[in-house]
C-alpha cells in the first residue's frame, strides 16, 4: 500500500463518524443546504469510499484526514468539523448487559432483514421512544414473534418518547409494556432442553423475570442536545442523527433531523460570519416536540367519556351517520405531531393539518373535501386512518374499511378481530369485501357494530392452529448453504451471507459481534479466518472456510468492556480523586482508550461522570483521533 | 473574600505546580490559578529529552550530563511528595528481585533506557548519523558502533521471525548510546497536583478568570464561585507554555523575542503486535520511538509503542509522516500491519534561553517564567534555578 497526500481546504467539513450506514443522512442534505445557501463551502466526507479518520487541531483551523478506497491520504483544512453520529443505543451497564443477548436496534434490524434466525419465545425492547414502539409493532406485525415487552429503564430519560399513535399501534399490535430497571441479564437453560435469555427487571414491587429471545435496546436514554460543540469554541460539532433511506420509514426522525440541522445551521452561519435565515418555521416545528404526552384513557375496554368526546369532537373524524352514499376517512391523530405524512399523501387536499397559535393542533382535515379514496389508510406508518361508510340511521351495522399490514392472508369471508386503541378485543365480524381492487396492500370492508365505530382502531386476524416458529425467513433461500468450519466444528451456513450475521444464527455469536458496525468501526469482533485476521462484520461466508477466535467470554458489566473497567472502580476513583474534567478521568482510568476508541462507552461514562460530580456534560463529544480502528496495511 | 498569600502562580500544566511544591516547602504562602478547565489538558510535558541536534553548535557534554538517570531523579525528586522509584539499570525485570527492598509499583518510575540511532546506509540519514557518532564519541558518550542484524535485535517491536531474509541484502547501520533517564510523566503530575490540592485546597483554581492584577492584588473568579482578591506579598509567577500565549501577553506583558521556537510533534500510539523491548529508546530520522507505559511492564511485556516525530514543514499527518513510520515498522521491524491507536499533535518550545524575566506592572511584580513544557526533569530544573534566583 502506498499512501500519497491530496490536499484541500474548506469551511465546514461534513463527515461520517463511525458506525453510520448511509451517509449523507437527511439531517446532511438539509444542513449542507442551509450552509451552502449562505455562502460557506462545504464538503461530504463518509461512504464506502471515504473514510474520516480524525480531526487535528492546528493553529488557526482544524486538519481533516480522509483516506480514500485507493488509500490516499486527504488533508482538509477546515473552519468548522461537523461529525455525524448515530444515535446511542446501549443502556446504563448493569450486570450481563454486555453480552450477545443484547443488541441495539441497528444490529436487530439487520438480524430480521437478513437472518433466519428464531425470536421466540418473545423478544424484550429496552426504551420508551418512537424507534423502540416502532420496532415492536414491526416485531409483531410481520409475526417475528409470538410477544414483545417494552420496558422503559427510568433512566430519568426523557417523558414518554412515543407518540400515541405509535403506542397505539403497539398495543394494538399485542404488545405490553412494563416500567422497571433492568438489574441481570444473564441465559438460562430451558427445561427440556435448549437456552432462554433472562432478563430481571426491578420496580418498586420488587423483581420481575422476564424470559426471552434476546434483548433489544433502543436509545436514547438520557435527554441530550442533538449537536453538541466540544470542546466549546472549537466549532467542532458532534450531529446526532438517524440513517433512514426514506421518510417514510421514520418520519419523527426524519423530521428531528432536519430540525436539527437548521439550528445547527443557524449557529453555525453566525459564528462563520455569514448571513443567517430565518427560524420561525423550525421553531414552529420545534414546539411540536415539546407537547405533553397525550392518550386515551379507558373505562374497562371502552374509551373514557372524556376521550370518547374528544374523538367525536376532532376535526379528523366525520360525524355519524355519515352523509348517505359517501365514504370517509377517519383519523383520530389527536396528539399534535410534526408527520404529515397523510397531508401529503391525500390527493384531494382534504388534511390540512393547521396549528393553533401556541403549536397545538387546530385543524386536521375537512371532511366535506374526502372523497373516500383510502390512499390515507396504507401511507400512514402509524395505520391509524379507518374509512366509514354511510349507513342507514337505525341501522345496528356501519361498513368500516381498514388496512392491514400482518402476515396472515386475509379474504373476503375470513372472521377478523376488531380491536380497541389499546388492542382489547372487543368484537369479531366477517371480511364482506375488498376496498378497490387497485390498492395495494389490501383495504378490507367490515361490518362493525354501530356503537363501536367510535372504540374500533384495527383487525387482527383470527390465530391459526398452525403453531408460529417463530424463524422467519422473509426471503427463501438466498444462496445455497455450504459447509464451513466454526471454531473447528463443521456448519452449514448459508453463502455469500455476513459472517458477523452467520455466527448469531449458529447460535456462536459473540458479545464482540453485537453492534455489527456497517464500516467495521468498533474492530471488536475480530476472527481469524483461513489464519488471516478479519472482522467478521465485514466478511462473507463462502465454502470452506475456517473461522476461528479467542474463548468465548462471559456477559460482562463493565462500564468500559475493552479496557475491562467497571462502573464501581470509576464511581469510587470520582468520589477520592474528585477530577475537575472528564479529561482527567480518561487519562488516569484508560476508559475509552480501548480498542472501541468509546464506541461502546464514551456517552456512558460521561453520564456516569455527570452524576458523580453534578457537572453539565451535555455538549460532551469524544474526539479522540482515530475515531475508530485505523490498520495500516503494508 | 480576601486572602493574603506570598506568591501567585499562574500557568497550566505542571510547572506552576512544580513551583508551587517548592515555594510551600520554603514556607511561603501560595495560590496557584490556572487559566484552564483541567491542569494538564495541554499536556506540555514529555518523558524524555528527544535529542534533537538542530544546532551544529549544540553542547553535547551539557546534554549528556542533563539527561543521566541520576540528574533526572535529582531534578524530580525534591519536588515529588512521595517516593519515586528508579530502575537504573535498562533490564526490567518483574517481580523485582529479592533483597531488593520494598518497591512502590504504583509510584512514578524513574528508568534508564539505551538510546539507539538507526538509518539506512547510503542515505543522508546515514551521514548525519556518521557524524553524530562521531561526536557522541568525542564528547565521551562512549557509543557502541552496530550494523545489521546485531542493531535491529536493539530496537523496540522488531520482528524476529524471518529478521535474517529480512536484514539480508540491506544494510540498517547505527550505534547504541548510553543510558538516559526518562520518567513516568502522568503519574508524576497527578501525583503532585493530588497532594496540592489536598494541601492548598481552595487556592489551586481551575478555570480562574482573572478581573484585575494591580496594587498588589489579584482578583479572580472561578465557574460557580464568589470572586476572590489575593492580597499578594510577594510576586505573581507566570508560566509560559505554548497554549497560554495569548493570555501571558495581556497580564505580564510582550514576551521576550528569539527566547523560544516553536517546534510541532506528532504524536503517534501504535498497537506492536509482539512485546516490545522496553529499554530502549530509538531514533531514526525525525522519529523517536519506544515502549510505552507506566510503571513496570507486565512480563508479557508492553505492546504499545510510542512515537513521536517532528514536522519541519505544516506535513503534519502526510505522505511523508506516513513513509517514514512505514519504514521504521514494517520494512525495518517486520510488521505485516500496524493499528493506529490515537495520535495528537502537539506544539513544544525549544528553548533558547530560559532565564527568568521580572517586571512589575500596575504596581504587582510579575515574572515570567520560561522553559515550562518540554522533558519534565529540565522543567523541574528550570523551576528550581528561577526560583532561586528570585530569592
Amino acid at each position: 500500500m502506498s499512501l500519497s497526500n491530496r490536499d484541500g481546504a474548506i469551511d465546514v467539513a461534513l463527515c461520517a463518524g463511525p458506525r453510520l450506514a448511509l451517509f449523507p443522512t437527511a439531517g446532511v442534505r438539509r444542513l449542507s443546504k442551509r450552509l451552502a445557501m449562505a455562502g460557506l463551502t462545504v464538503g461530504h466526507y463518509g461512504g464506502p469510499d471515504l473514510r474520516p479518520r480524525g480531526v487535528v487541531r492546528m493553529e488557526q483551523d482544524s486538519l481533516l484526514i480522509v483516506q480514500d478506497v485507493q488509500n490516499r491520504i486527504h488533508r482538509i483544512k477546515t473552519r468548522a468539523v461537523i461529525r455525524v453520529v448515530p444515535r446511542f443505543d446501549l443502556p446504563m451497564p448493569f450486570p450481563g448487559w454486555y453480552s450477545p443477548d443484547l443488541i441495539p436496534e441497528s444490529t436487530a434490524r439487520r438480524l430480521m432483514a437478513e437472518g433466519s434466525l428464531s425470536w421466540l419465545p418473545s423478544v424484550v425492547i429496552l426504551g420508551v421512544s418512537n424507534a423502540a414502539f416502532q420496532l415492536g409493532s414491526d416485531l409483531l406485525e410481520k409475526r417475528f414473534t409470538k410477544r414483545v415487552v417494552l420496558v422503559d429503564p427510568g433512566y430519568g430519560s426523557p417523558l414518554d418518547g412515543a407518540w400515541e399513535v405509535e403506542r397505539r399501534r403497539f398495543a394494538r399490535n399485542g404488545g405490553r409494556r412494563v416500567t422497571g430497571e433492568p438489574v441481570h441479564l444473564a441465559r438460562v437453560e430451558r427445561a427440556g432442553g435448549g437456552t432462554d435469555v433472562e432478563l430481571k427487571v426491578k420496580d418498586d414491587q420488587g423483581v420481575r423475570v422476564l424470559t426471552c429471545a434476546r434483548v433489544i435496546s433502543v436509545g436514547p436514554f438520557a435527554e441530550r442536545l442533538g449537536f453538541r460543540e466540544y470542546p466549546p469554541g472549537s466549532l467542532w460539532y458532534e450531529f446526532e442523527n438517524t440513517e433512514i433511506k426514506e421518510f417514510i420509514d421514520d418520519v419523527d426522525h426524519h423530521l428531528l433531523d432536519e430540525e436539527r440541522a437548521d439550528y445547527l445551521a443557524h449557529t453555525l452561519i453566525r459564528h462563520l460570519g455569514a448571513k443567517p435565515f430565518d427560524l420561525q418555521a423550525t421553531r414552529q416545528q420545534s414546539l411540536l416536540r415539546s407537547r405533553n404526552s397525550f392518550g386515551f384513557e379507558f373505562e374497562g375496554k371502552w374509551l373514557s367519556p372524556a376521550s370518547l368526546e374528544k374523538v367525536q369532537q376532532f376535526s379528523g373524524t366525520p360525524v355519524i351517520p355519515v352523509e348517505p352514499g359517501k365514504i370517509k376517512a377517519s383519523i383520530d391523530c389527536i396528539e399534535s405531531i410534526g408527520c404529515r405524512v397523510c397531508e401529503r399523501a391525500c390527493p384531494a387536499g382534504a388534511i390540512q393539518i393547521k396549528r393553533d397559535g401556541a403549536g397545538g393542533l387546530g385543524e386536521f382535515m375537512s371532511v366535506d373535501a374526502c372523497t373516500g379514496c383510502g390512499i390515507c389508510l396504507n401511507a400512514c406508518p402509524s395505520r391509524v386512518p379507518t374509512m366509514i361508510e354511510s349507513a342507514p340511521e337505525d341501522s345496528s351495522y356501519t361498513t368500516m374499511i381498514f388496512s392491514y399490514f400482518g402476515p396472515d392472508s386475509l379474504g373476503v369471508n375470513d372472521r377478523v378481530r376488531l380491536l380497541s386503541r389499546r388492542g382489547d378485543v372487543l368484537a369479531t365480524t366477517r371480511i364482506r369485501g375488498r376496498f378497490s381492487d387497485a390498492i395495494e396492500p389490501p383495504l378490507w370492508r367490515v361490518e362493525v357494530p354501530t356503537h363501536l365505530v367510535r372504540e374500533v382502531s384495527g383487525i387482527a386476524a383470527i390465530p391459526s392452529a398452525v403453531e408460529t416458529t417463530g424463524v422467519h425467513d422473509l426471503y427463501q433461500e438466498i444462496g445455497a448453504r455450504v459447509e464451513v468450519r466454526i471454531q473447528g466444528e463443521q456448519r452449514r451456513v448459508r453463502d455469500g451471507q455476513n459472517l458477523s450475521v452467520a455466527l448469531y444464527e449458529l447460535g456462536m455469536a459473540r458479545a464482540n459481534d453485537t453492534l455489527m458496525c456497517a464500516d467495521g468501526a468498533c474492530g471488536l469482533c475480530q476472527v481469524e479466518i483461513d489464519g488471516v485476521r478479519k472482522l467478521a462484520c465485514q466478511s462473507t461466508v463462502r465454502q470452506g472456510m475456517s473461522v476461528q477466535f479467542s474463548k468465548l467470554k462471559p456477559p460482562s458489566s463493565d462500564l468500559c468492556p475493552c479496557e475491562e473497567v467497571s462502573v464501581q472502580y470509576v464511581e469510587q476513583w470520582i468520589q477520592q480523586h474528585k477530577p475537575s474534567t472528564l479529561e482527567s478521568l480518561i487519562e488516569q482510568t484508560s476508559v475509552m482508550q480501548g480498542r472501541c476508541h468509546g464506541t461502546l462507552c464514551s456517552k456512558n461514562v460521561a453520564l456516569c461522570f455527570e452524576r458523580m460530580t453534578g457537572k453539565d456534560l451535555d455538549s460532551f463529544a469524544y474526539w479522540m483521533f482515530p475515531w475508530s480502528d485505523w490498520v495500516i496495511q503494508g | 473574600m480576601k486572602r493574603e498569600v506570598d506568591y501567585v502562580c499562574i500557568g497550566t500544566g505542571v510547572a506552576p505546580l512544580l513551583a508551587a511544591m517548592s515555594l510551600r516547602q520554603r514556607g511561603y504562602r501560595i495560590a496557584v490559578l490556572n487559566p484552564e478547565r483541567d491542569f494538564f489538558l495541554e499536556d506540555s510535558e514529555v518523558p524524555l529529552d528527544f535529542l534533537n541536534f538542530e544546532n551544529a553548535n549544540s553542547d553535547f557534554q551539557r546534554r549528556f550530563e542533563n539527561n543521566t538517570i541520576e540528574r533526572v531523579y535529582r531534578n524530580l525528586s525534591p519536588f515529588f511528595p512521595g517516593a519515586l522509584e528508579l530502575l537504573k539499570t535498562p533490564q526490567f525485570v518483574l517481580p523485582p528481585k529479592k533483597g531488593a527492598g520494598f518497591v512502590d509499583e504504583s509510584a512514578p518510575w524513574v528508568r534508564g533506557r539505551h538510546r539507539v540511532w538507526l538509518a539506512f546506509e547510503g542515505t543522508e540519514g546515514a551521514e548525519r548519523l556518521e557524524h553524530l557518532y562521531l561526536r557522541a564519541l568525542d564528547s565521551g558518550w562512549k557509543p557502541q558502533w552496530l550494523e545489521g542484524l546485531a542493531l535491529a535485535k536493539r530496537f523496540p517491536g522488531v520482528s524476529l521471525q524471518g529478521i535474517d531474509q529480512r536484514m539480508s541484502g540491506k544494510k540498517w547501520v547505527g550505534f547504541q548510546g548510553p543510558v538516559f533517564g526518562d520518567v513516568d510523566v502522568e503519574r508524576f503530575r497527578r501525583g503532585i497536583y493530588h497532594f496540592l490540592r489536598e494541601h492548598l485546597g481552595e487556592l489551586l483554581i481551575h478555570g480562574a478568570h482573572i478581573h484585575r492584577m494591580s496594587q498588589g492584588e489579584v482578583t479572580f473568579q472561578s465557574q460557580g464561585h464568589q470572586p476572590t482578591t489575593l492580597s499578594v506579598q510577594k510576586k505573581c509567577l507566570f508560566f509560559w507554555t505554548p497554549h497560554l500565549v495569548p493570555w501571558i501577553e495581556s497580564y505580564f506583558g510582550p514576551l521576550p523575542i528569539g527566547v523560544a521556537k516553536k517546534q510541532l510533534w506528532e504524536e503517534w500510539d501504535v498497537i506492536s503486535r509482539e512485546p516490545v523491548h522496553a529499554d530502549v529508546v530509538a531514533h531514526f530520522e525525525r522519529i523517536r520511538l519506544w515502549s510505552y507505559g507506566e510503571g513496570l511492564p507486565p512480563e508479557t511485556g508492553w505492546n504499545r509503542l510510542k512515537i513521536f516525530r517532528r514536522d519541519k514543514s505544516p506535513d503534519i499527518l502526510g505522505a511523508q509522516a506516513f513513509q517514514e513510520i512505514k519504514q521504521v515498522l514494517i520494512d525495518f521491524c517486520g510488521w505485516s500491519r500496524f493499528s493506529v491507536r490515537s495520535f495528537k499533535a502537539r506544539g513544544l518550545y525549544r528553548w533558547d534561553d530560559t532565564q527568568a524575566h521580572q517586571t512589575t506592572r500596575d504596581g504587582l511584580d510579575r515574572v515570567l517564567i520560561p522553559a515550562s513544557d518540554g522533558p519534565l526533569h529540565w522543567i523541574a530544573g528550570n523551576i528550581e534555578r528561577s526560583l532561586h534566583v528570585l530569592e
